[in-house]
């Protein structure tokens, strides 16, 4: 019984996390269908439905240029990541070698670098390689991952080294060992680095705006800053609202599908 | 009322015409890059800083240039907001690449200086359609430095008073006459609070931007806040004091105003909304406001303390060094098109900007479109008292400590005299350098 008011008490913090969580998606899913001349400050819900405002959001730039260029960047960058990661990972937490350690943490310094600090050093480095104004421009600094990294090599860790040495024995090679015994055994923090990173690339607005200039080679995010930058007028919230469900339904159908992955993820991990 | 809703189907129809003759212009693309092999290719970057069409629209002028000058190829690209825009140039010319034209704000000239990335556009010959007098002088004043016009207006905006009509009819006033002093805002304010549905007298955003309509109160107290030169700025003044006591005043003591810092985005959605009477803000607003507002609208000049004042804002057209000279040629033949007046009143009419020459306030289009929207006229007579926007060396920087310190007067964390003592140290502690 002791525990019971307790568990109402986390129960409630979770429905108003959730709310607080739900509220303005709900309010931009709503917003964008409401017509541009019916003004939000008026009512809530709008007073005529349409789907007018997705046209223009739609019309307004290459919006399914946008989408197949999105997702060559954030897919590629985590398959990409995948193999760096794994590879590094297993080097860190498994390999004997003279200044490990030491690598390890200018690793880890690498991830404490804002990004922003290295946006003319890699706008240089693209243009010595001739890359501007391409797709790979926005992959090639994101290959290599030092969180991803880290978060594999502490799941690493954990696992049992008798895995490995058994493998051995039965004649497993390292290739296997890694992606047979090692990668299934991590999958849950795999599965939650890849989701992070997904996200933020999919997100990602700054670097592709720096280092693109075609329309041909832009992801969504440039799409949506044409409605988001308002700052010699107000906001058009309607447009707003619009180009955002563009460009989050994606990712959020893809959340939700995952989100199955990610607890069985968890409930297959540890020791048998 | 009537008059109103016709003004904005008016300028959407615009839009629509407009739009479809980019559609037009790009499907005939491909065909005009096959026949000009040999073309100049320009780069151009472009921010878009009004909701709306405003990229298809560019586009669209764009095409008809290229069309126009099969000798010379622009490529447009939008580059986000003003900031994005000048980190991109910034990023660009580090990397020793630096577009042919770009859009930047007007202030941005000490910091493009100051990178060493620009050319005076008056080292070319001028043209017959670059008629510097036919510019608005209160636009082409912040152009000059050391007697060489460094760029050229392209989409300039001004803060205005828009109105509520019908909450001045209720107060008992005349909806022809807008309150035309300090003193007269807040009286008015209080009489529509009490008799019309509008829940505040007068909103004044300071969540962005603060320090640009805030320049507009300092200079009708009859000072300013850009000093002798650009190494130099005067916030610590008796006037500038007097000012911000009494914004600060709106909502502490007046109580005309929401008690809180508020939304630049926000506060349209608000006044077309009804929820406050008077709204201080940007000429680039108009568009949405008149479509949205289920009542009269009025604009009127800000009001005054001891004088009438505003200053400039928006983005003029800049032209890079370190490109071949063939391209500077190219690029200074692009900019004298996209400003002469067939342009800027078509860009204006189809944005909300004001015109920024001055034969083209003089158009038919422009004089029939009044007859639809006579609101947009106000700006244009206001540009009389106007002064160059807050600018000089590291001006993005300078503006943000404006931004910050007003920020903490309205909210209450500090007195007015404080947070001006406290931005002028602030400010003189990062121009030291430059003097």
């Amino acid at each position: 019984m002791a525990h019971k008011p307790g568990r109402l008490v986390w129960n409630l913090v979770l429905v108003l996390l959730g709310l607080t969580w739900i509220i303005p998606l709900l309010w931009v899913a709503v917003t964008a269908f409401r017509s541009e001349s019916d003004s939000i400050a008026s009512s809530i819900i709008p007073h005529v439905w349409t789907l007018d405002t997705f046209r223009v959001a739609w019309d307004s730039a290459p919006f399914g240029r946008y989408y197949i260029n999105t997702m060559i960047i954030a897919f590629g960058i985590i398959a990409v990541q995948i193999v760096t990661s794994v590879l590094a990972a297993y080097a860190f937490a498994r390999m004997r070698f003279r200044g490990r350690e030491l690598l390890f943490y200018l690793y880890l310094l690498q991830m404490m670098i804002p990004i922003s600090a290295l946006v003319i050093p890699n706008y240089i480095t693209m243009k010595d390689l001739t890359l501007l104004d391409t797709l790979i421009a926005i992959m090639l600094p994101y290959f290599g991952s030092a969180m991803g990294t880290f978060f594999l090599r502490q799941s690493f860790r954990g696992i049992p080294i008798e895995y490995e040495e058994s493998a051995r024995i039965d004649g497993a090679s390292l290739w296997r060992i890694i992606f047979q015994i090692y990668l299934p055994n991590a999958k849950s923090a795999l599965l939650a680095f890849l989701l992070i990173s997904f996200s933020y690339h999919w997100d990602d607005f700054f670097w592709p705006l720096i280092v693109t200039s075609s329309d041909t080679k832009r992801p969504l995010t440039v799409g949506l800053a044409l409605f988001t930058q308002a700052s010699e007028s107000g906001a058009a919230w309607q447009l707003v609202s619009a180009a955002t469900m563009l460009v989050i339904v994606p990712v959020l159908v893809l959340f939700l599908l995952f989100q199955r992955q990610f607890i069985t993820g968890y409930a297959h991990s540890g020791l048998k | 009322m009537d008059r109103k809703r016709s003004g904005g189907t008016m300028s959407r129809r615009t839009i629509a015409k407009l739009a479809a003759g980019a559609a037009t212009a790009a499907l005939g693309m491909p065909a005009v890059i096959r026949a000009q092999g040999s073309a100049v290719k320009l780069s151009f970057f472009y921010p878009v800083s009004v909701a709306g069409p405003l990229a298809k629209i560019m586009q669209g002028m764009v095409d008809d240039f290229n069309k126009a000058n099969p000798d010379i190829q622009v490529n447009a690209s939008f580059t986000g907001s003003y900031q994005d825009t000048t980190t991109k140039v910034q990023t660009a010319v580090n990397g020793k690449n630096p577009p042919d034209v770009a859009v930047l704000l007007a202030t941005d000239l000490q910091t493009m200086l100051d990178l060493k990335a620009i050319v005076p556009v008056s080292d070319f010959t001028p043209g017959p359609e670059f008629d510097p007098k036919d510019f608005q002088p209160a636009f082409f004043q912040d152009t000059q430095i050391d007697g060489k016009t460094w760029n050229v207006p392209f989409q300039r905006s001004t803060p205005i008073l828009y109105y509520n009509k019908d909450a001045l009819k209720a107060a008992g006033g005349d909806p022809d006459k807008p309150p035309q002093t300090w003193e007269e805002l807040v009286a008015t304010s209080k009489k529509t609070m009490g008799a019309s549905s509008a829940k505040w007298g007068v909103e004044f955003p300071t969540s962005q931007f603060a320090y640009w309509q805030f320049q507009a109160l300092v200079i009708e107290s009859g000072s300013d806040l850009n000093g002798e030169d650009h190494a130099h700025f005067t916030f610590d003044t008796p006037e500038a004091t007097e000012a911000l006591t009494w914004l600060v005043g709106l909502s502490k003591t007046e109580k005309v105003m929401p008690d809180s810092v508020i939304d630049w985005s926000a506060a349209p959605t608000d006044f077309s909304g009804g929820t406050t009477a008077f709204l201080y803000h940007s000429t680039g607003s108009l568009r949405s406001i008149l479509s949205q507002a289920k009542f009269e609208v009025g604009t009127a000049f800000l009001p005054k303390n001891k004088q009438f004042g505003t200053p400039t804002g928006g983005g003029s057209m800049y032209l890079f060094k370190d490109r071949p000279q063939a391209n500077q040629e190219a690029a200074w033949t692009f900019i004298r098109w996209m400003t002469a007046p067939a342009q800027a009143t078509r860009w204006s009419l189809a944005t909300g900007y004001v015109p920024v020459r001055i034969s083209s306030t003089k158009s038919k289009e422009w004089l029939d479109s009044l007859k639809e929207t006579p609101q947009a006229n106000t700006a244009i007579e206001q540009l009389q008292y106007a002064k160059p926007e807050l600018t000089g060396h590291q001006s993005g920087q300078i503006q943000k400590i404006m931004d910050d310190n007003i920020q903490a007067a309205v909210s209450g964390q500090k007195q007015p005299a404080d947070a001006l003592k406290n931005a002028q140290q602030q400010a003189d502690a990062i121009l030291k350098q430059f003097r």
